[in-house]
This record gives structure tokens, C-alpha cells and sequence, in this order.
């Protein structure tokens, strides 16, 4: 049995622009101890991909398909069986750690409370617990520091306070939706670092939502590239680098700046911009920006389809 | 750029923008200084791209406006054109002030929801060359709009109508329309999608070539401002800390704060990431109104010593054109 396993995960949002279709037909599973990397660009639905199946869709939006998390649906499983699983079994961490805690609260009495719901632990085991947790993420001093308020915490120590939250129950599944986007380089590094030791010591699913390929790079098992609300390609992490195989995701790692290429040539830009999602083309969603467009391209929308054992693509072309 | 001999086309000297806070707390009444920008000198060649990098409340943002005149300069020297800048007053300070631009971050944060793409960009041209005729005036929004890649057609829109690299477009068309020598980029592209950001850097680089633009571009993304900079400043706690050629810093940094800045970039290639070990800097920075005696990296410096605790490094010139602040340059 998969860790999870998704199949035809479809997401609408009813706006006053019409219906916006913001996840299409998403399939794919994972396994205990694999990292799956999402990328794409905003808009792409990454995020509302895991909303969907956490139950955290905002009130116009509806999801249909079916996700399964160790072989239970959660796809209109009632709040109160979600909320049996969401915070112990499968966590979540936000881009904003500010947004994400409680400012009134210390985050003692923020920890603390996860334990004593989920585990009926006394406050005194849950607490002993929470400081063990902020030490293996790094907090120095978290005998005194657990009972500071958040706004006392710098933004990086902020984002690992969140992390130790979110696996003081030993979830199976973490998914953490670009975590390290709002924070500078050498703490992104930090942060990068705690997860992945914390990956090898838990045995943990890990899904790590981000748009930067580098991050993706160094921790993820299995990659998925998003594109309008669709996956475009899915490989293993080294041939998705290696060898990319949709048009969308040759374009993306040929357009990012690295530190380790010496020159100062034009970037190889992807023309255009992402499509308005309220008003798809028929076809493919990529055919305006893409340089192989053919004719099939404008009508016929690709599926994804096997490559190889582990690879799939949704493009027409055969190989790039 | 070689060795020219000609006048800089801005010229920093000595710059300092120190805030004063007023103390925290009901008794404690004593006011503290924030050094956010601390004796800064540098100089910048017409057509020439300075790189500045550094993390957040470093200092580069505040440094840019000071020279912009955003923000007042405690003392120090700018000068532009051989012209000092600090000592004018606001109406003559205003005539040069075109000839500087900026562009900020946050592109639809920074344009006004309620006018028009040809509003927004005609201002500077109504506030600067009131001589123009409205048909004119069209005539120079329509040119740089092209050339920013805009269609003449989205003239009437308004900001929403448009993504963040579009919106980013009409930020940098309404910077050069009144052909400024100097622009200042703050952290142009760090909001853009990964495909969008390429377009912007590309579009940045050519403009620079074709109108002779000189530019301060700010990024605390190192491998983006390696690719568009002739030289590159780094600064850490309002200080400069290395200062030397693109080339030069990128392969021969000397100071343990860039290197590390380096080490920090996560490398789209999996081989390469999955061997880092370890985050190349702990902690984080020190508090700005109370920094470390001596050396201010010295806290998460990895080569510090008792000498870093009691003396503050000096910037000097270690080779042609490189300046550093370190007691182990090595």
C-alpha cells in the first residue's frame, strides 16, 4: 500500500469570472521515505493540489477524484475524521511562518497542545517532548527559549519552530509549500539542512512545494513539473537534471541564473507568460510558449503518458 | 570597462545613513543609533553594472535610497556627474533626480491601481518636459513600451490587468523614459516566476547596452547578480565587507561572508546539492542595535579570533580593483 496515492484529482473554484479549473486530472502516488519535489510557476496549482486533499480548500472551491493516505479516501472525509489525521498523521508548513503561528500564544502552549490532543500526553511529557523537538531542529537554548512568544524569534528560527510543530507527532507525511521562500539564502541553506537530516532520521513522505530548482535539487527523491493546473512531466530527480523531456521543464532549468556557469550570454528566456487560467486553449496549455508547437498541439491536449519505467510526459513530441 | 580615465558617473564617498530610535520602554529614554549604512565609498562608470549583495537589513536598500535621496544621507559624500548631491536643496535636488530612476520589487505594489499603463508611464514626462505636446508625449509612452516589450494596445489598461512581468515591464518603461543615467534595481526580479525572471534580466542587460546605462543592481540572489554585474559589492551589517571585479569575486573571494554567501546558492543539479554538507553560515545576524565589537561577522564568522573581537578589520585594497575587510584574508 502507497503512502498516498492520487488519482484523478480534479479542483474547481467558482469565481465571478467563471469557473476556474485549478487542478486537472492529477495522478501519482508516493511511498514512506520519499521526497516528492513539485515545481511550477505561481498559478500553477501546486498549492491547491495539496489544499485539496488536506481539506483546506477555500469555500469555493471544490475537489473531486480520489486521494488515499495509507488506503483511507480523503477526498469529503467529514472535518472530524481529517482532523484525526491533519496534525498527527500529516503536517503541513507555510511559506509565512509569522502567518502560520499564534502571536498571542508562547510557543509552549502552541506545541504543548498538539501533544495533548492528539497523543493525551500530561503537560509536563508534552512539554519535555516539544524542547527534545526544537533541539533537533537546531533552536539554541529551547529549555528558556519555548516559552517566548513568536515575534521574539528571527524569521528563520521561526520557519524551524514550525517544523519541530509539525513533527512532534512523527507524521508519515510532511508537505511543506515552499518553506524557504521568504528567507535569506544562508538561513535557506540552514533550514534545507535540518530537513534533510530530519528525512533520513524519521522515515518520513515528504512533499516540498517550491518554484526554486535548486532547493528541489538537493533534497527530492522524485519530482513532478506543474503546468496550468496539470503535471507536464514526472521523473526520478537525477533524469529530470539530466535529461528533461518536456519542452516546459528544458525551458525552466535553462532560464534559471547559476552560480556555477561562467558567462554573461542572454539567458535562454521562456517567451510569454503563463496562461490566464480562466481562459485555456484547447491543446496543450503550453503550445503558445513552447518552440516545438505543432499543429496537434492546438487541438489535442497531450496526456500523461509513461516514458520509461519511472518517467512520465504529457507532450506530443516524442522525445525532446 | 578597463582603466578609464574619465570622471565616474557617481561618486560615493564616506556615505553614512544612521537612524536615531528613541529608546524602548517607559524609564529607559536613551536614544539608540542604527547604523544602517556605515562609511560607505564606491564609485560607478557610465555603462557600468554594480552588484550589491548582501541579506536582508544589510543595508543595500537603504544605501540606494540614500543615494536617491529617499532617505537623508548623515554625512558623506554623493556626487553625480562631479556634482555633490547632499548639499543641494529639494528644487535643485528634484532637476537631478531624473536623471536617476529605480525600480522596485514588488512590481504592482509599486504602480497606482488607478491609472492607466499610459498615465503611469507619461508622468515623469508631464512633471519633467511640460513643454510637450500630448501627442508627443503619446508618441515617447508608445516607443518605450515597445521596447520594454509592452503592446501599444494595453495603453488604456490598468496595473491589475497585468502579470508581474508585465507589471515589471511598465516599472522599467516608465524608469527610462525620461533616459536617465543611472538606475537603480531593488531586487528586480526576485518576485518573478523562474521563466519570467530570465525575460526581465535579458530585457535589463540590452537596455543597458543600447541606451549606455549605468546600474546599481540589488539582489540578495548571488547567481543572478553574477550574471548581470562588472563588479560586486558585498555588505554585511552596513559595511562593506569585499568589494572586487565580477570575475575576480566569483572565483577568488577572500572574505569567509561571501564565500559563505556563495556556498549558500542551492545549484539546480542534484549531484552538486546532494554532496553539500551542512549549511555553510549558523545563526543569524546580530542584532543592528547592539552589533558585535570588532569584526560585526565575526558571531558566525568560522575563522574568527580574539583579534576579530577586539579590532575592526579595514577595507583595503588587497589587489587592482579588490577591496577587503578581514584579518584572515587567506
Amino acid at each position: 500500500m502507497s503512502l498516498l496515492e492520487i488519482n484523478n484529482l480534479n479542483t474547481r473554484f467558482k469565481t465571478m469570472d467563471g469557473e476556474v479549473a485549478a487542478v486537472n486530472d492529477i495522478s501519482f502516488s508516493m511511498e514512506t521515505g520519499e521526497t516528492l519535489g513539485i515545481v511550477g510557476e505561481s498559478g500553477s496549482g501546486k498549492t491547491q493540489l495539496v489544499l485539496s486533499f488536506m481539506g483546506l480548500l477555500a469555500t469555493n472551491g471544490r475537489a473531486d477524484g480520489s486521494a488515499r493516505f495509507k488506503g483511507q479516501e480523503l477526498i469529503d472525509l467529514p472535518v472530524k475524521e481529517l482532523n484525526k489525521i491533519r496534525g498527527d498523521r500529516m503536517t503541513m508548513i507555510f511559506q509565512d511562518p509569522m502567518t502560520c503561528l499564534n502571536g498571542y500564544l508562547t510557543i509552549a502552549r502552541q506545541m504543548t497542545e498538539v501533544l495533548i490532543l492528539h497523543k493525551g500526553m500530561s503537560m509536563a511529557d508534552a512539554r519535555k517532548r516539544s524542547i527534545e523537538m526544537l533541539d533537533a531542529v537546531h533552536i539554541p537554548d529551547a529549555k528558556s527559549r519555548i516559552d517566548r512568544y513568536p515575534h521574539e524569534f528571527s524569521g528563520g528560527m521561526r520557519q524551524r519552530v514550525m517544523i519541530a510543530m509539525s513533527l512532534l507527532c512523527e507524521p508519515d507525511l510532511l508537505i511543506a509549500d515552499e518553506p524557504t521562500t521568504a528567507l535569506d539564502v544562508t538561513v535557506q541553506a540552514q533550514i534545507i539542512d535540518v530537513m534533510n537530516e530530519l528525512k533520513s532520521d524519521m522515515n518520513m513522505g515528504i512533499i516540498l512545494i517550491t518554484h526554486d530548482l535548486g532547493v528541489i535539487a538537493g533534497i527530492s527523491d522524485n519530482v513532478a513539473v506543474m503546468y496550468a493546473g496539470r503535471i507536464c512531466e514526472y521523473a526520478p530527480v537525477d533524469d529530470l537534471f539530466n535529461d528533461p523531456q518536456h519542452p516546459y521543464t528544458r525551458g525552466l532549468l535553462q532560464s534559471v541564473t547559476r552560480l556555477d556557469s561562467d558567462s554573461s550570454r542572454a539567458l535562454h528566456a521562456i517567451p510569454g507568460n503563463p496562461p490566464n487560467m480562466t481562459q485555456l486553449p484547447a491543446g496543450c496549455a503550453f503550445q503558445e510558449r513552447c518552440e516545438f508547437q505543432r499543429e496537434i498541439c492546438l487541438t489535442q491536449r497531450p496526456v500523461l503518458h509513461r516514458i520509461s519505467e519511472k518517467r512520465q510526459k504529457a507532450c506530443h513530441l516524442e522525445a525532446l | 570597462m578597463g582603466a578609464t580615465v574619465a570622471e565616474p558617473l557617481l561618486e560615493v564617498s564616506h556615505c553614512k545613513v544612521w537612524f536615531t530610535i528613541p529608546g524602548q520602554g517607559m524609564w529607559n529614554r536613551q536614544k539608540q543609533t542604527l547604523k544602517a549604512v556605515d562609511d560607505i565609498s564606491f564609485t560607478l562608470q557610465a555603462g557600468e553594472t554594480l552588484g550589491i549583495v548582501g541579506e536582508s537589513g544589510c543595508g543595500k536598500s537603504t544605501l540606494a535610497r540614500g543615494i536617491l535621496g529617499l532617505e537623508t544621507v548623515t554625512s558623506g559624500s554623493i556626487k553625480l556627474n562631479g556634482e555633490e548631491l547632499t548639499t543641494l536643496d529639494k528644487k535643485s535636488f528634484r532637476n537631478k533626480r531624473k536623471n536617476m530612476q529605480i525600480i522596485f520589487q514588488d512590481p504592482l505594489a509599486s504602480l497606482d491601481p488607478r491609472m492607466t499603463v499610459s498615465e503611469i508611464i507619461s508622468e515623469p514626462l508631464q512633471v519633467f518636459h511640460p513643454d510637450l505636446s500630448s501627442k508627443q508625449r503619446k508618441q515617447r509612452v508608445q516607443q518605450i513600451m515597445l521596447r520594454v516589450g509592452l503592446l501599444p494596445n494595453q495603453i488604456n489598461r490598468y496595473p491589475h490587468e497585468f502579470s508581474g512581468g508585465q507589471a515589471q515591464r511598465i516599472g522599467i518603461a516608465r524608469a527610462l523614459i525620461l533616459k536617465p543615467e543611472l538606475l537603480i534595481c531593488d531586487e528586480p526580479v526576485s518576485a518573478l516566476d523562474v521563466s519570467i525572471q530570465a525575460q526581465i534580466i535579458n530585457l535589463l542587460m540590452e537596455l543597458q547596452r543600447e541606451m549606455g546605462l549605468s546600474m546599481i543592481f540589488i539582489a540578495h540572489d548571488l547567481s543572478v547578480v553574477k550574471h548581470i554585474s562588472h563588479r560586486v559589492m558585498v555588505m554585511y551589517m552596513g559595511k562593506m565587507v569585499e568589494m572586487a571585479s565580477r570575475d575576480d569575486l566569483f572565483r577568488h573571494s577572500r572574505h569567509p561572508y561571501t564565500q559563505a554567501l556563495m556556498d549558500s546558492i542551492p545549484i539546480p543539479d542534484p549531484v552538486i546539492e546532494r554532496a553539500k554538507r551542512g549549511a555553510p553560515l549558523k545563526g543569524d545576524l546580530p542584532s543592528p542595535m547592539d552589533p558585535p565589537s570588532g569584526c560585526t561577522f565575526r558571531t558566525r564568522c568560522p575563522r574568527a579570533t580574539r583579534r576579530c573581537a577586539e579590532t575592526q578589520p579595514k577595507l583595503l585594497e588587497v589587489s587592482a580593483g579588490h577591496r577587503l575587510a578581514c584579518h584572515h584574508a587567506d
